[in-house]
């Protein structure tokens, strides 16, 4: 069991959950515990010979309950690949599983927020490089969906929705589209390569979203993540986020969905780093122009379609 | 970095769609028990639970035979 504490000075929650520690760190491919398990062989996570998708409570969990949940969802029972090489019908299923995740796990008392995840390769702390994703339900608001609740304040209406509309105004920075979904380089970007998946219609959460809509957002976010692996003709590295509404009952309208990556790459070989300025000033010091990385990225998402 | 686990040095090709009939059963020594709602649907989706040996709950999702 973790230990929540409140950091008073940065006014956010930390959360220790110390027996990660002792979690499996990028075992060989045949010790793999995401894959099926083998006639004969160990028993991994999953006991079946094959599978499609399957979820489970995590083993080193960052929250558990009473307090929250912390879930692993294996998009394959293939070992090699990545999300951007799922078949686009597996792709659109996974929208499926994660609308279905969202509406348990919320539905939970002890979970005020679901966030679905990705960290894709080892240069964002992969430990497992079967393809798969994460979802933690907190036991409270984490600060960056509360940051775009405060947007929503600040810009008098969803931020999301008044943001996608200046993006598709100014036309610069956007990548993909699609009948239901834009993909965007934001105007702010804190990293080279951030890009934003938005739908265009105001939908609090995936649970709102028509099947037409959940299959238009798995065909951009394949549309992007095979860009991306396009870009620099390598595995691309990412945090991908997905923000809906909170699942307390005050707050379960506040939201718009989308999801966020975040590519620690500034050039094929160069990482970013968080240093002087983004952890101790909290102010992201960028390497590129939004403008010039959407051209590029853009150019990369047509190579890759 | 333990030899063997690092990531294809180039993007493998794109995987193509399971065969729905590779679902099988679980090993007989997983000590997999069926949750109580065993089998739902979700979308396009068949649902099965268990719950593992140890407590944990385990999902499987898999296409039905129509969408496939």
């Amino acid at each position: 069991m973790g230990e929540l504490r409140f950091n008073e000075l940065r006014g956010e929650h930390v959360d220790y959950a110390i027996h990660r520690q002792e979690r499996t760190f990028l075992p060989p491919a045949d010790h793999c515990p995401l894959c099926p398990t083998r006639p004969g062989g160990a028993e991994t996570e999953i006991p079946f010979e094959a599978f499609e998708i399957a979820v489970f409570e995590n083993r080193f969990p960052a929250f558990e309950a009473p307090r929250g949940v912390a879930e692993v969802v294996v998009y394959t029972d293939r070992h090699d690949g990545s999300f951007a090489t799922l078949a686009p019908k597996r792709a659109r299923a996974l929208m499926w599983v994660w609308r279905e995740r969202y509406a348990e796990l919320g539905a939970r008392e002890d979970v005020d927020y679901v966030l679905v995840f990705e960290n894709r390769g080892v240069e964002v702390g992969v430990t497992l490089h079967h393809p798969h994703g994460q979802i933690y339900g907190y036991p409270f608001l984490p600060p960056v969906p509360a940051a775009e609740l405060e947007a929503d304040e600040r810009l008098g209406g969803c931020a999301p929705c008044e943001l996608l509309r200046r993006e598709l105004h100014d036309g610069r920075r956007v990548l993909y589209d699609n009948e239901d979904v834009v993909v965007y380089i934001p105007y702010a970007a804190r990293w080279s390569y951030e890009a934003h998946v938005v739908l265009r219609t105001h939908r609090a959460s995936l649970p709102e979203c028509t099947p037409a809509e959940l299959e238009s957002l798995a065909t951009a976010l394949q549309a992007l993540t095979r860009g991306y692996d396009a870009l620099f003709t390598r595995p691309f590295p990412y945090v991908m986020a997905m923000h809906q509404a909170p699942t307390t009952a005050a707050l379960r309208q506040a939201g718009h969905v989308h999801v966020e990556f975040y590519p620690p790459l500034r050039s094929a070989e160069k990482l970013k780093y968080l240093a002087g300025s983004e952890q101790g000033g909290g102010t992201f010091i960028a390497d590129a122009l939004p403008e010039q990385s959407a051209r590029e990225l853009r150019e990369a998402i047509a190579r890759a379609l | 970095m333990i030899e063997g686990s690092r990531e294809p040095s180039s993007t493998p090709p794109p995987e193509q769609p399971s065969d729905p009939s590779a679902h099988t059963q679980p090993r007989q020594d997983a000590g997999l028990e069926p949750a109580i709602d065993a089998v739902e649907r979700c979308g396009p989706l068949v649902v099965e639970r268990y719950r593992k040996a140890d407590g944990r709950l385990l999902i499987l999702y898999r296409s039905t035979v129509e969408d496939g």
